[in-house]
Formats: C-alpha cells, sequence, structure tokens
C-alpha cells in the first residue's frame, strides 16, 4: 500500500499587505479580515521562478524525509503558470535536483483542484508500474498573472510551493475519489495576456453549489458519515468560501480548517499546506480534502490515518 | 408575482442582515449593511429559493430590494 509518507512546505519569505490596499480600494477592514480572511500575501521573489519553487520544495522532503535523492522513482508538478511551456517543470526540477535519469517526470496542469487529482494519478502511477516512491509537488506562483489593479483578485492570491512523499508504510492513504468538470464555466477563471481574469460570482456560485454535492457523493462511495469525519481541508479560495461551505454541508466549523491569513489563496498548494499539519500531528483519523476552481474543476477524496 | 415578502424572507434566511426591522427595501444592499460577498450569497439564496437565474446584466443592475423585486417579475 502506498500513500502520503511526508509533506514539506515551501513559502516565499516576502509578504504583500492587503491592509496597505483598503483606501485604494475602498474596503473597509472589516471585509478583508472576516470576508476576504487574508491580510498578507506570500510573494516570490522577482529573480525566483516556478521550477526554483518546486525545487526547493523538493530540497525540503529530501532533507525532512531523508529519502535518497536516487530513490526518488517518479516526480510529478502540478501548475499553469511554469517556467515557460516547453519544457515541462517537472523536468527542469529533476535536472536541478541530480535525480536519478531512471526518474518518470511529468506535468499536469490543474489549478485549484489539482492536488486531489495529482496524488491520486501518482498513487496510480507508482502502483501500476511497480515503482516506489513518488513525489508531487504544486506551485503555481500567480503573482507571475495577477493584475494589481484587479481588487477581484490582487487581494487573494499568493504564492506557495509544496513536495509531497507517496511510498510505502504511509502515514495516510487518500481513497475514494471523486472527480468532475464544468466546462462550460471554464470563462469565470482564465488566464488572457499573460493577466488572470475571474468572475467572482460564478466561481463562488459554482464551488457552494457543487462542492457540498461532490462532497455529500463521496461520504456516501466512502460509506461514511459526516460525524465520521474529523476534519475538513478545502481549498482555501477566500474565508468567505471556506465558511459558507461548511454552513451549507451543515458541519461544525471546529473541524474545518482555514489558514489563509498570512499567504493568500496559493491554489493547488493551499491543500497540502494544511495536510502538513495533520499529517505531523496525526490526531485526525478521516479527513476529508476538497479541491475546486480553474476549469471549472472539482476533486475530492478521504484521507485516512493508517495504523495508530 | 413574487411579493416582496418572500424575497425579504429568503434575505433573512440567508443570514446578511443583522436585523431585518431595520432593512429598507428601497436602500441599496450596500447601505443596509451588505458587502459584496454577502450579496453574491444572498442573489445564490434566490437563485435557488425561486428557480431562477440571474445573468451578469440583472446582477449588475441590481441594486436594491425593490430593483430585485422587478426584475424577478420581469423575468417570471
Amino acid at each position: 500500500m502506498q500513500g502520503i509518507k511526508d509533506i514539506a512546505v515551501y513559502i516565499p519569505e516576502k509578504r504583500n499587505s492587503n491592509r496597505d490596499l483598503l483606501a485604494r480600494f475602498e474596503l473597509e477592514e472589516s471585509f478583508l479580515v472576516e470576508k476576504i480572511g487574508v491580510l498578507e500575501r506570500a510573494i516570490k521573489d522577482e529573480s525566483e521562478d516556478t521550477s526554483d519553487m518546486a525545487l526547493e520544495a523538493l530540497e525540503r522532503l529530501i532533507v525532512q524525509s531523508g529519502i535518497a535523492r536516487e530513490s526518488i522513482d517518479v516526480l510529478v508538478v502540478i501548475t499553469q503558470n511554469p517556467d515557460s511551456n516547453i519544457p515541462h517543470v517537472s523536468a527542469l526540477v529533476q535536472g536541478k535536483a541530480n535525480l536519478s535519469n531512471d526518474c518518470a517526470a511529468f506535468d499536469l496542469s490543474l489549478g485549484c483542484s489539482g492536488y486531489v487529482y495529482g496524488v491520486s494519478v501518482l498513487q496510480s502511477f507508482l502502483a501500476s508500474n511497480g515503482l516506489s516512491n513518488g513525489v508531487l509537488i504544486t506551485c503555481d506562483p500567480y503573482s507571475k498573472i495577477i493584475n494589481l489593479n484587479d481588487k477581484n483578485t490582487v487581494l487573494l492570491f499568493g504564492d506557495a510551493a509544496t513536495a509531497t512523499l507517496i511510498s510505502h508504510e504511509p502515514k495516510y492513504v487518500c481513497e475514494s475519489f471523486v472527480f468532475g468538470t464544468q466546462g462550460d464555466l471554464t470563462g469565470a477563471l482564465v488566464c488572457n495576456n499573460n493577466q488572470l481574469h475571474m468572475n467572482g460570482r460564478e466561481v463562488f456560485n459554482f464551488a457552494a453549489v457543487k462542492v457540498p454535492q461532490t462532497i455529500q457523493k463521496l461520504l456516501q462511495k466512502a460509506n461514511l458519515e459526516k460525524a465520521d469525519i474529523d476534519a475538513y481541508i478545502f481549498h482555501q479560495g477566500s474565508r468567505y468560501i471556506v465558511e459558507t461551505l461548511a454552513k451549507r454541508l451543515g458541519i461544525e466549523i471546529a473541524k474545518v480548517r482555514i489558514d489563509i491569513e498570512s499567504t493568500g489563496n496559493t491554489v493547488s498548494s493551499s491543500i497540502p499546506i494544511l495536510l502538513k499539519q495533520e499529517i505531523d500531528s496525526r490526531v485526525s483519523k478521516n479527513i476529508v480534502l476538497s479541491g475546486f476552481g480553474v476549469g471549472l474543476s472539482w476533486a475530492s477524496c478521504i484521507c485516512k490515518k493508517v495504523g495508530e | 408575482m413574487v411579493e416582496m415578502k418572500a424575497i425579504l424572507e429568503v434575505i433573512k434566511n440567508a443570514d446578511v442582515v443583522d436585523d431585518m426591522n431595520d432593512f429598507d427595501v428601497s436602500k441599496s444592499f450596500k447601505e443596509n449593511g451588505i458587502d459584496s460577498l454577502d450579496a453574491m450569497g444572498m442573489f445564490l439564496s434566490i437563485e435557488e429559493a425561486f428557480g431562477i437565474k440571474f445573468s451578469e446584466e440583472d446582477y449588475e443592475k441590481v441594486h436594491t430590494a425593490i430593483d430585485l423585486q422587478v426584475m424577478m417579475n420581469n423575468l417570471k
């Protein structure tokens, strides 16, 4: 059985304050704190590119987990903001990290649903090819595509990268995956001319309606009740959307993880950043992971603790 | 014909107004203390309760509960 053995996180040190933007966008501080939930955004250094951040997360994982770099069989990078269109970021990282030439490397083009998709793909890839160790990297620095004058997006997004080791003797295993796509809504979240555009109401309506449906479907598939779930990790789109999901699902807010205040919405990294805390503490037995966004796309699963 | 009473009931249940006794149907949602995110949640509740869908154009035009009632009756 292969599953999640460790997660490493890299969040750039630089922060841009949202409080500095309140007057410019005629917003109340209470709106920022209680609704957006992001007080400062993590922003990568101008000299850093996607592969540099991904490499930093991988190097931290190697140190933290003690895995030998030559024993990494597969490297997957989730990103939609690569260094360039060609080559894929995973190949750049494989080269910079001096991983084995026998290491498979490929990228997956997904946004906020990417982590859950990536875990499923990597667990399956390892199992079907008889491989032992895979690393899943999330790294989608939206600071590369944010229009600083667009209040719909500039207050939300932050930069981060994570690296997840999927291997034998895991601490947690992900299962009962459910996926979906609503391609007729692609226009709600797009990047044109290297600038992000978001129809906030369309994305909100999609998440508020679709995610609760998909969580019900997930619980049915896993044969679990809400009471069996110890923690919910939703993609951290904003404080408002996470709290809306909790309300519409009728779940205790104490079970819903929120940590967006000093980083921002870090796209596909938001779930593994929170999941790392759960994996390190090993208190929660059953965790719901649910990512949703660009596509519009969604993916959810149960992340189950292995052993005691 | 959509009655104002039914609209106000949905707004109340959407939990976006502190005290519905102070809610003024002729004032803008913003003046009634409903911020832009709560307005999105409130409009979704209206859509679900009445089985309608607001276009982006409709959404931009509606600022008060009276505007909302007029638009909903034009949609019906």
